[in-house]
Parts: C-alpha cells; sequence; structure tokens
C-alpha cells in the first residue's frame, strides 16, 4: 500500500539506535542494551520480524515462563484479592517472550473496558484476560463473537437482565458506540433492536449460557438489515460495517504512531486492508510496524508514554530480572500512575493520550523512578547494583553509561534535558543519572 | 459516510473523558472556568448508624422502654429543642447546629426497605429501587455525566479511602479517582525542575509544563502540610479528620472536582455498642466542625456542602448483647455556611413502628434531589432515575 510503505534505511533516514529503541519502546516495553544491539547489526525489518514473531526479547525471559505464568494466574484468580491478579499480569508482562501480544491484550482490556469493581468475579476477570490475549492478533471477528460469550463482559454490562420484553440496552449500546461502528454510525431505532436481539445471553453457574426462553427471536431492523437476527447474526453485520473497519484502523493508529503522522489518506487505506482481510489485526499492526511511517522522524519521540510502558521500559533497561522487584509493589505504582488494571475508570477506558500525564500521576512517575533506585520495589527492599550493569557492558567509564540510558531510556532525545543539577542524596553516579534521565520531561514521551 | 475529520471529533469527544490530578488543572483557563463551582462532600457512615441513639427524642418515654442499657441520659443529651438531642459526643455538631451551619433530617429511608449493607447501600448509592438498577452506577457519578465537557481535564469525583471507588461516584463517563494518602501527591527525592517549556513543538511543550507545574504544585503540596494553617482549624487525631483535612488541601490548592467522598467505617454495631458508637460519633462530629473551621479560616465555607448519611438505622430495641440490630430510616445530616439549618423533618413515631423498625417520613432522593438542584445545579432528574420534591437543605 502507497501511504504504508516499508521502511528501508536511507541515507535521511539510517538505521540508528535510535530507530530501533523506537520500535522497543513503541510496541515492546522497551528493552535491554543487548537487544538493541542485536537489531541494531542487521536490518531494520528483520528487527521488526522479530517483534511480529515474539523473539524480540533475549533477555531475562524465566526457562519456564509459560507454566510459571499459568501457576501464578491460576492461583491469583481462586484467592480473593485482585492485587494478586494485576501482580501476574505485570509478571507476564515483564518475563513474556510475546511482549507484542501483551501490549494488544491492553489495548484489548482497554477496548472492552470491563471493571471487577462490578464484575467482582476473579475467575470471569482472568478469562476474559486470557482470551482477549488468545485473539489479540486474530481477525477481530474472533474476539468480537468471545466477548459476545465472555461471563466477565456480560456481567459488566447487564446482559443477563437483558430479556425478551425486558430490554436493558447497556450492552446493546455499547457494542455499536465503543466496541464497533462508534458514535453517529447507528439510531435510537438500532439500539433498540440490538438489544432485542442480544436477549437470552446470559451466566449461569460461572459460565456463558443461552437462555432460549429469554430470547426474542422476533424480527429485527438493524442497520437496514431485516431479519430475526441473534447475537451471532448482530456480531456479523456490525463486523462487515465499514465503520468498524474504519474505527479500528484509528484504534491501532492511535496504538502505534504519534497524533498527527498519519493522515485521512493512510487511515483510509488501513481500513480498506481490514476489510479486505477479514479485519485481521496482526496483518494490520504489521503494516504498521513495517511502514516508513512508523519510522519516520516524526513519529519518534512524539507520543505520551503510556503508565505500563514507564513501568515496564526501566525495568528491562537495567536488567532487574534475577530477583525481580515485587510484582505487587509494580502494580501499586501502575496504580499510582493512572492505570489500574482490571478497573478501568468507565466503559470507554482510560482515555490515554495527554489525560496519563496529570500532576499526581507525574508524581507517581517521579517516585516510581526513585524507587527502583532506592530498591524500594523490592520487598524487602534491595537497591540495584547499576555499577554491575554499566561494568558488563563496557559503560563504566565517562559518559558511556549515561549515553546507552539515553538510548534505552529515552531513545536517544537529549535536547533541554536536566539542566540543573539533581539534588539527590544517592551518591552512585549510575543510579543519579538513571534519575535524572527518567524525571525529565523526555521520559514522559516514546 | 465517516470521513476522518469527523472521526476525529468523535473520537477526541469519546476519549476527552477526563483523568486527571486532584489538585491542578492542566490549564489555567480551565481551573479558572470551574474556580468559584460548589462543592459537595459526602461522608458515608459506613454499616448502619443507630440514628436512635444519635439524633435522640428524649422527650418520648417509649425510647427509654426500647433503650434499657443503651439508653443516654436525659441530662447528657445535647438539646435541639424540647423533644430532640444529639448524642452527647456530638457536642462539635451541637455547636454547628446552634451556629446555624447544620441541617438535620430524622427519619430518612425509602419504601420496602432492605436490611442488607449490601443492597441498602446500592440503593443509598444508586437512589434506585431495584436490584436489576444497581449496575454499579451512582446518582453523583450520573450526575457529573450531564456535566462533561470536552477537554475537561479534572477528575470529577475524589474518593479518599483505600477501598474501591463506591458506585455513589460512578458515572457511564464519569471520571472518579481514589487517592489513598498525602504522600501520594508529594515527591520522594527531591528533584531538579526540568527546563522551562522552551518548545514549540505542542506536544513537547504540553509535556514540559505538566511536569514543571506537577514538580511545583508538589513542592506546594509539601509546604502545605507544613504550614500551619489547616492545623489552627483544630483537626483531632482521627482518619476521618485527615481525610477531611486532605480534601481541604486539595480545594484549596486548586479547584475544579466538585465532588468529594469518604467513609467512616464501624458502625454495625451489634454488640457492646455503647463506647464504640460514643467513639465513633465524638470522631464523627470533631472531624466535621474542624473541617468547616478549616474551609471558614481558608475563605471557602460559601462553596462548600457536606452530607453525611448512613446505609440504614438500626432496631429501635436493643438487642440482647447491648447492641443493636439492622433497622431501617435514620437521620442524614446535611453541614455548611449554606445549610438550610434546623430539624428539617418529623420524627417518625415511636409509637407506630413498622415491624420494629421507625418508619421514614422522608424518602432521602428528596434530598439528594435539593442537593443536585439547588446545590450543584446538575438537573436530578436522570440521576434519581425520576422527579423527586426537593426537601430543601439549601438556605
Amino acid at each position: 500500500m502507497s501511504a504504508w510503505q516499508i521502511y528501508r534505511p536511507t541515507p535521511q533516514q539510517p538505521w540508528t539506535q535510535e530507530r530501533a529503541a523506537h520500535l522497543h519502546r513503541r510496541s515492546v516495553f522497551g528493552s535491554t542494551w543487548n537487544e538493541l544491539q542485536r537489531d541494531l547489526s542487521g536490518k531494520p525489518q528483520e528487527a521488526v520480524s522479530r517483534v511480529l514473531s515474539d523473539e524480540a526479547r533475549i533477555d531475562g525471559i524465566p526457562d519456564e515462563f509459560a507454566s510459571l505464568a499459568n501457576l501464578i494466574g491460576n492461583a491469583a484468580a481462586v484467592q480473593p484479592n485482585v492485587e494478586r491478579l494485576k501482580a501476574w499480569w505485570i509478571y507476564r508482562i515483564l518475563f513474556t517472550p510475546a511482549p507484542l501480544q501483551e501490549r494488544l491484550t491492553l489495548m484489548w482490556h482497554n477496548h472492552f473496558a470491563t471493571s471487577n469493581l462490578k464484575v467482582n468475579n476473579l475467575p470471569f476477570m482472568k478469562l476474559q484476560n486470557d482470551t482477549l490475549r488468545e485473539h489479540a492478533t486474530a481477525p477481530f471477528g474472533e474476539l468480537l463473537h468471545a466477548m459476545l460469550h465472555d461471563p466477565a463482559l456480560l456481567t459488566w454490562l447487564d446482559a443477563p437482565s437483558n430479556r425478551r420484553g425486558h430490554a436493558n440496552e447497556n450492552l446493546s449500546r455499547e457494542l455499536m458506540e465503543l466496541f464497533t461502528l462508534g458514535i453517529g454510525n447507528y439510531t435510537e431505532a438500532d439500539v433498540k433492536h440490538v438489544a432485542r436481539a442480544l436477549t437470552g445471553l446470559t451466566v449461569k453457574e460461572g459460565r456463558f449460557q443461552f437462555n432460549a426462553h429469554r430470547h426474542d427471536a422476533g424480527e429485527k431492523t438493524i442497520l437496514h438489515k431485516t431479519g430475526p437476527f441473534d447475537a451471532d447474526q448482530l456480531a456479523d453485520i456490525l463486523l462487515q460495517n465499514p465503520a468498524t473497519a474504519q474505527r479500528l484502523a484509528g484504534k491501532l493508529i492511535a496504538e502505534f504512531c504519534s497524533e498527527g503522522v498519519v493522515n485521512e489518506t493512510a487511515h483510509n487505506e488501513l481500513a480498506s486492508q481490514l476489510r479486505t482481510s477479514n479485519l485481521d489485526i496482526g496483518k494490520a499492526v504489521e503494516t504498521i510496524l513495517r511502514s516508513e511511517l512508523f519510522f519516520s522522524d516524526a513519529n519518534i519521540n512524539s507520543r505520551i508514554c503510556d503508565p505500563m510502558s514507564f513501568l515496564i521500559a526501566p525495568l528491562r533497561a537495567l536488567e532487574l530480572f534475577d530477583k525481580p522487584p515485587s510484582t505487587l509493589a509494580l502494580s501499586e505504582w501502575l496504580q499510582r500512575m493512572g492505570l489500574d488494571l482490571f478497573n478501568p475508570p468507565n466503559v470507554a477506558g482510560w482515555p490515554g493520550n495527554r489525560s496519563w500525564l496529570t500532576t499526581r500521576t507525574v508524581i507517581a512517575r517521579a517516585n516510581y523512578v526513585a524507587a527502583i533506585i532506592s530498591g524500594d520495589v523490592y520487598r524487602p527492599a534491595n537497591a540495584p547494583d547499576l555499577q554491575k550493569l554499566a561494568k558488563k557492558h563496557s559503560a563504566s567509564k565517562n559518559d558511556a553509561f549515561e549515553t546507552m540510558m539515553r538510548i534505552l531510556l529515552l531513545g536517544g532525545a537529549n535536547e533541554n534535558q536536566a539542566q540543573e543539577p539533581i539534588k539527590s542524596t544517592i551518591d552512585s553516579r549510575e543510579a543519579n543519572t538513571v534519575l535524572a534521565l527518567l524525571t525529565g520531561f523526555h521520559a514522559h514521551l516514546h | 459516510m465517516l470521513n476522518r475529520r469527523r472521526f476525529l471529533n468523535q473520537s477526541s469527544l469519546l476519549s476527552l473523558s477526563p483523568l486527571i490530578p486532584a489538585f491542578l488543572s492542566q490549564t489555567a483557563a480551565a481551573s479558572e472556568a470551574r474556580q468559584d463551582d460548589r462543592i459537595l462532600v459526602v461522608i458515608q457512615l459506613d454499616g448502619g448508624n443507630d440514628g436512635l441513639n444519635t439524633v435522640i427524642p428524649f422527650a418520648d418515654e417509649n425510647y427509654g422502654k426500647y433503650r434499657d442499657k443503651l439508653r443516654i441520659d436525659k441530662k447528657e443529651i445535647i438539646k435541639l429543642n424540647d423533644s430532640l438531642g444529639l448524642h452527647p459526643a456530638m457536642k462539635s455538631m451541637g455547636q454547628l447546629f446552634d451556629d446555624n451551619q447544620l441541617a438535620i433530617i430524622p427519619g430518612v429511608g425509602y419504601p420496602n426497605p432492605n436490611r442488607s449493607h449490601f443492597r441498602s447501600m446500592a440503593v443509598w448509592h444508586s437512589a434506585r429501587m431495584h436490584p436489576a438498577d444497581h449496575t454499579g452506577q451512582g446518582w453523583l457519578g450520573r450526575a457529573c455525566d450531564q456535566q462533561q465537557k470536552p477537554g475537561n481535564a479534572t477528575p470529577d469525583a475524589v474518593f479518599i479511602g483505600d477501598s474501591p471507588i463506591p458506585a455513589a461516584i460512578i458515572g457511564r463517563r464519569t471520571n472518579s479517582i481514589a487517592l489513598n494518602n498525602e504522600a501520594e501527591l508529594m515527591l520522594a527525592s527531591k528533584f531538579a525542575a526540568p527546563a522551562k517549556a522552551t518548545s514549540s513543538d505542542d506536544l513537547q511543550a504540553f509535556v514540559q509544563s505538566t511536569v514543571t507545574a506537577s514538580y511545583a504544585a508538589a513542592k506546594r503540596f509539601a509546604a502545605s502540610t507544613k504550614n500551619s494553617a489547616s492545623d489552627k482549624a483544630g483537626y483531632p487525631n482521627y482518619r476521618l479528620a485527615r481525610k477531611l483535612r486532605l480534601i481541604s488541601r486539595i480545594i484549596r490548592l486548586d479547584g475544579g472536582t466538585r465532588i468529594f467522598y469518604v467513609s467512616q467505617p464501624g458502625y454495625d454495631t451489634h454488640s457492646m455498642q455503647k463506647h464504640s458508637h460514643q467513639r465513633l460519633l465524638r470522631e464523627f462530629s470533631r472531624s466535621l466542625k474542624a473541617f468547616l473551621v478549616d474551609l471558614q479560616q481558608a475563605g471557602l465555607s460559601d462553596r462548600v456542602m457536606v452530607m453525611a448519611f448512613s446505609e440504614f438505622g438500626r432496631r429501635v430495641r436493643e438487642n440482647a448483647s447491648a447492641g443493636t440490630d439492622h433497622g431501617t430510616s435514620g437521620p442524614v445530616f446535611v453541614a455548611g455556611k449554606s445549610v438550610n439549618a434546623g430539624v428539617l423533618s418529623k420524627y417518625p413515631s415511636l409509637e407506630n413502628l413498622e415491624d420494629g423498625d421507625l418508619k421514614s417520613t422522608v424518602d432521602f432522593r428528596s434530598i439528594y434531589a435539593s442537593l443536585l438542584t439547588n446545590w450543584l445545579e446538575i438537573d436530578a432528574t436522570l440521576p434519581l432515575g425520576g422527579k423527586f420534591k426537593p426537601l430543601k437543605v439549601v438556605s
């Protein structure tokens, strides 16, 4: 596609440390120095391929990641404290060999934003999270159909009380406004008819159930089509509507590109690709990540760094893997930074972008960095040995450590950085470097 | 057909529901526009407050009949008039009453009362009677939904506490945040302020100014915790008082958020309640008074009103363990300089009980209606799911 032509290095846009770091920071929560050097020594499209095929990470992945993650997740789902489930997800994001999948799982959590505050059922929340992950890069229809059978989502949007003759329009409205078409692409009459098509979806004995007695099998007219539609037929009508592809394209662009970088033509082209590829999400993500647009100067360090990236990227850059920080502590920090997993602010999810940066969250970010340096993210506290890290990468002399960290933590940004000296009581030069880099304003862009 | 421009307009409307810091708006314009807005602080007395021993009908001989071990001595009761008085631990609120800063509304409840903490709290939070309508959204959340302005970056409601955000302040689009403690608003280390905004790039300038402003705000906040201005208000050493003091600091430092919510747990007094109830009421009463004094000193009393409620009252007759079991109606308090002070409703009859409980004389939604329409100036119909005649709590 013309607007999305593949990035090839040119003298004007060479393959540099900055561009490699950009790929990692935008798509997979940052990287270690070794991962960056490996990608830098090859071709950019090979680096993108590694991101897409879950080979981007080489450091810090536990041998038994899958079984460990399952063990932690299953244990978290059967105890009463949601904090443990949050900690499980953070564990996954920090250690998974498939970070792009986690990035997209997080995106879908924000799309089908469901809160345990109302669902109040950790096995349901865990199941939903697993389902989002399973279909993260699949054709969108698979995910949408799965969500219409998802106990957490159905509970969240009152589907069980939507019965024949007793409509509850909650799911109906959000299905069209937030999950597929977007506002302005349906009428209030559609909302009523869609609610009827959705009758009978319920949750019983901890599982999805279709209750035929409660289902309204009569004719409905939805988006100018008429028939005795049920939920799955309705979903197909919504999936085929061009507004859905357009909206998904916008969603993916917002996830990976900065404001204003993608013009209307490119947006339309991506939507068109989605329409002709059965709304294949993985393919659309590939189109974006391989593109010249994605690697263009305008797209680098020009998006607000989201809380999860701010949480994870420093841990990977500093290689805090052997004896990792407490994931429960990390979850608390993440909440202070404005991202309380399994508890979005409302059905529209986290608005993201500039709204991530507020007084409270900026203070939380600064304090989080201080907690990494002082070792307070560990329980018990345990300050990381950054001199050892510097030595490992032969970066003990002069500005070598700072140069390395500036690439990993800030994607190489360096203008106007920390003009005043840091007034810190910490006497490690490396620690002060990290503190200075991550409390300046460039740390909030990626 | 959806063109990009329209799409962007729509998605920005969708995505602009605010999520932000309690005490500093992102733009001066945003905070200026809201600086004079009125504020409602809700105190939730968790567990079911024993209303009969809070606002006491001391002149009614039935009171002594039902309350043996738990009877409050008439001499100690703080008299409001010749038939009603406050628990002796509520001296501070007695002073507020004398000072025309307190409205007392006895007998508040709703039809077919439910004695489950969970169900009854859901009724009070949602202002909806039917469990099917307890969808996790509440009257204040729905009220804020009607006030959503694109580009607004201030939280609509702030809950101070470490439990989940109460449904009362959750809406479809409303942004409510929880703050646990003051440390969340202070910097752990002395960070250098980044350079002043110099970038011509809009996003970079935004980040620069936000970071700079945030660090400055943290310093101001830290200074305000050392500054004795609010200490002069004489906050007692209670958890509720600390939460209210934090609210006062947030209101003082900026503006924008109109709804604050706190809870005071412990009112589920099934046994040996005499001392625990006394302690709770003393904490409630003294904390509330200190908060109002503090606001007055800060010149903010015109803008703030406080409402305190509990999910139900307790049974009229004490139980065999010198405690009380779950009942139905109970008193609601509204406090502040602009309140329609006095006793605003009829005390339920102790003769004519309903299944051993006080019959309610006021529907709680009529108090909500007044707070919404007369104080916050928000149409109450949608938040309350119908029209209710306001019981005028605003003077």
